[in-house]
């Protein structure tokens, strides 16, 4: 129903896009509006976890901010000094705001992505290309959650013989820590040699691997590709133009939007939008369809 | 012809003094179930690893290995990838992916077989395995018998000849067990898959298998029908014969001279009487009751002496438990008592808090409501220092969780390290313990190379390091054979004549019925019953052992192959 439900290469796109978009626009309303859409597609996706991750996106940011004038005193307006002297300006505040909501917005993306391209997914799209470096890449996703549990088993276990990590000086718990590790370590090997013996004995490198997900390439992917290319194409247009222009130090200059750069603005609401719009519509067509059962 | 055939076969690992195979020969017919058994470190996983090419160990080899006629090093990879399957003991690492779906055709994937092909092979394997509920699943989610199902699964959709199997249920509850071998059964029965099997759960297998083979010390010495094999083996007085079901052990105890008496058997037996399975066992024990009535038809079983709140080593009263907030309550007012010296089992179905009662009973998870004393005094009031030392131990279920050094030793001196044992007598204390455990010749080796039984034995010498008053011990016989079993037990029993109190949760019913003083069933989050195994066993219908349920209604009580054997004998 989801945007999750287009072609993986759609998907991938779009994030790839999105994520470079966001991290090479400095000026503050496409910025906003790079966050709020990322915001906006999570929640679709996740609901009420989403707003928790997106409040926490938004401490982040702050936190961020108000961190940037601690390293970069660069700026005019001093709002205070400290240290014996040390400014604490306003323009690097602001930088610091600009950055932290790239920092955050990518992070929201990312969240999506986890989401909606899930391994077999990625699998799918470079195991043609890169089989080894896809099976890798599966295989690590299955070992971390063994190793997190493996970690817990040990932790557990040794807490039941009065051998508890979570007891005495700094110097016995990182003890502790690096024997549990040390412990990982050898199960983690034990266990590769009897995985590469399961995946040779299942004919690994026999022959030319092919793939069980199919995924079709539909009339709807080709036309969310294209809304998609051309949208990014006036935005980066817009971008390249100088549309978008933004500078915070040592004065912030921030020029109201020239058509060009409203054209790129709209293009770039558009295209961050697209995996919401979708999902909202879905969402709309499914409440219909009831509503006539 | 047979499908796959060894012939004098030896074998050697590169640098060991003796061969670890000496002349294997072995004949496997298409659609034959061979169980292969001995005691652990028999060379049976040597031998076994021989029938996969990509699988066969390094090192010096003489005689041949032939599939189909012809030697197996000549098949090419793929086909031996597809036409021989092979199940190892690990669940877990033998997965590769991580989704259901994707382990299920990693090995057509791999093969480059066509993408629909494969989905239509993807499905019906499915299908038949019932795995539609989970196909979409992680794997972490699963529990360790459905793992082992997908991996049986992710190898039949290659559709082999041949199913290799490396004692595959050894990481596995009985349940799950019982449940993966007879997935086993029905594979070999319902498609004709040819299965080899090395398993220590004889009770299970040997009625199923055609053909058994048993090693021992890299030679096959017997081979035959199950039935004639039991005989040789009984009138050698071979130790194997501790593994074998309990009908035949009660039919051979019975009818001929009994195991450990040097007499010879009478030649007369005749193979073809003797039962394999509980229904052959009760008809052939009623003809005998009928022809020869025993002079004593049951055994008294007295009801089980109150334990004394005083006198309790470890008393729960009315616990509580549930892992979060808003998750279903696991314990509901469990009330238990554990007097000293007694060796305690506590059973029950698969997830009914069993682990996590004896994680209670440790502080190791804390009760929302009720209260834990121990040696009389209130868990809550003790420090964690005093209560891990002198005092209580809980084994875990996978006794390798414990251990993090290099070598056994170096792992039973870490409990002694911040003891206040002087340096000298540390070596003294341990040379003591492993020798109470009998793993005296294994100090020396690496936690991770040590078989089951042996791993077990370790865990409980470095757990009595700490010298427990009470014991707590976590599923303490799985994966053990049955030699192993009784090492473990006369181990348990010295200690609780030295006055220790032992708790174990165990699903081996056979274990507890044998060696345990009192029996406390788990369910439904509480204690149902607590009993004398006899009062115990002896009136439950299912939950109850082999020798109990073929002698129901013929004797009284019977409750182990003993029982059986003296009342017949009476």
């Amino acid at each position: 129903m989801g945007f999750d439900s287009y072609h993986p290469a759609v998907l991938l796109a779009f994030f790839t896009g999105a994520i470079v978009l966001c991290v090479i626009v400095q000026q503050p309303l496409f910025q906003a509006a790079g966050f709020a859409s990322a915001a906006l597609c999570l929640i679709c996706l996740r609901g009420r976890e989403g707003w928790k991750t997106v409040a926490a996106m938004l401490a982040v940011l702050a936190v961020l901010a108000c961190l940037n004038p601690l390293f970069n005193t660069g700026g005019e307006t001093v709002l205070f000094r400290y240290f014996g002297g040390r400014p604490y300006t306003l323009q690097a505040l602001a930088y610091g705001a600009s950055t932290g909501c790239m920092f955050a917005t990518v992070m929201l993306w990312f969240a999506c992505y986890n989401r909606m391209v899930t391994s077999d997914k990625l699998t799918y799209l470079f195991g043609g290309i890169a089989p080894a470096v896809t099976l890798t890449l599966t295989m690590v996703l299955r070992l971390v959650p063994s190793y997190q549990r493996k970690v817990q088993q040990i932790v557990q276990a040794r807490s039941c013989i009065g051998k508890s990590s979570a007891r005495g000086g700094l110097r016995q718990r990182a003890e502790g820590g690096a024997l549990t590790l040390s412990a990982l370590t050898t199960w983690a090997l034990e266990g590769a040699v009897t995985t590469a013996d399961s995946m040779r004995s299942r004919g690994y490198g026999a022959a030319r691997r092919t793939s069980f997900a199919k995924h079709r390439f539909g009339a709807r992917d080709a036309v969310a590709a294209a809304v998609l290319a051309v949208c990014a194409a006036v935005a980066i247009a817009c971008l390249l133009g100088g549309g978008a222009a933004a500078q915070y130090i040592p004065v912030i200059a921030i020029p109201p939007l020239s058509p060009l750069g409203w054209a790129g603005f709209a293009a770039f609401l558009c295209f961050m939008l697209l995996p919401s719009a979708i999902q909202v519509k879905g969402d709309l067509t499914w409440r219909f369809l009831r509503s006539r059962i | 012809m047979a499908l796959l055939a060894v012939e004098d076969l030896t074998f050697s690992y590169p640098g060991a003094s003796q061969p670890t195979l000496r002349d294997v020969s072995l004949r496997v017919g298409a659609g034959e179930y061979l169980c292969l058994c001995g005691p652990s470190g028999c060379g049976k996983t040597t031998l076994l690893r021989h029938f996969k090419g990509v699988l066969a160990p390094h090192g010096e080899r003489t005689g041949r290995v032939l599939f189909d006629g012809a030697s197996l090093d000549a098949l090419p990879l793929d086909r031996q990838s597809a036409r021989i399957g092979f199940v190892m003991q690990d669940p877990d690492a033998q997965i590769v992916t991580d989704t259901v779906w994707h382990e299920l055709a990693f090995g057509l994937e791999s093969l480059g077989c066509p993408s629909d092909t494969m989905r239509l092979r993807v499905a019906e394997m499915a299908s038949y395995f019932g795995m539609q509920e989970w196909f979409r699943r992680s794997v972490h989610t699963l529990s360790g018998g459905q793992k082992q199902l997908l991996n049986l699964a992710s190898i039949m959709v290659m559709q082999p000849d041949v199913l290799v199997l490396d004692e595959p249920t050894a990481q596995l509850d009985p349940i799950a067990a019982r449940n993966f071998l007879a997935t086993v059964h029905r594979v070999n029965r319902e498609l004709g898959c040819t299965v080899v099997i090395a398993e220590h759960r004889l009770e299970e297998v040997y009625a199923c298998a055609d053909t058994v083979a048993v090693m021992e010390a890299g030679r096959i010495t017997v081979q035959g029908d199950p039935r004639s094999v039991a005989a040789a083996l009984y009138a050698a007085g071979d130790a194997m014969t501790l593994a074998l079901p309990a009908p035949v052990r009660i039919f051979q105890g019975v009818e001929g001279a009994g195991e450990g008496r040097l007499a010879p058997a009478p030649p007369a037996l005749p193979a073809g009487a003797c039962p394999l399975t509980v229904r052959e066992g009760r008809a052939w024990l009623a003809r005998r009751i009928e022809a020869m009535p025993p002079a004593q038809t049951g055994l008294a079983a007295p009801p089980l002496a109150e334990c004394p709140r005083d006198d309790a080593a470890l008393q729960a009263s009315d616990l509580w438990f549930r892992y979060g907030r808003d998750l279903p309550d696991v314990l509901r007012g469990v009330d238990l008592r554990i007097p000293r010296g007694e060796l305690c089992a506590l059973v029950g179905g698969n997830g009914t808090g069993k682990s996590t009662l004896l994680r209670c009973l440790c502080g190791a998870a804390r009760a929302y409501r009720g209260s834990v004393r121990v040696l009389g005094r209130k868990l809550g009031d003790r420090r964690e220092r005093d209560l891990f030392r002198e005092c209580m131990a809980l084994l875990p279920q996978d006794p390798q969780n414990i251990f993090v050094k290099e070598s056994v030793r170096a792992d039973l001196l870490e409990m002694l390290a911040d003891g206040p044992l002087p340096p000298e007598a540390r070596e003294e204390a341990i040379g003591e313990v492993a020798r109470k455990c009998a793993v005296e010749g294994v100090l020396d080796r690496h936690p991770y190379d040590l078989s089951a039984g042996e791993l077990q034995r370790a865990a409980l010498a470095k757990v009595l390091l700490t010298r427990p008053r009470i014991l707590l011990l976590d599923e303490p016989t799985k994966g053990l054979d049955s030699f192993c079993k009784r090492a473990l037990a006369e181990v348990l029993r010295g200690l609780c004549d030295e006055g220790a109190a032992i708790l174990m949760a165990s699903h081996d019913v056979e274990f507890c019925a044998r060696y345990a003083q009192r029996v406390s069933m788990l369910f439904d989050g509480s204690i149902a019953a607590t009993d004398s195994p006899r009062r115990f066993f002896g009136g439950n219908g299912f939950y109850t052992t082999a020798a109990n349920r073929m002698s129901r209604g013929l004797l009284e009580g019977a409750i182990t192959d003993e029982d059986v054997i003296g009342l017949c004998r009476s």
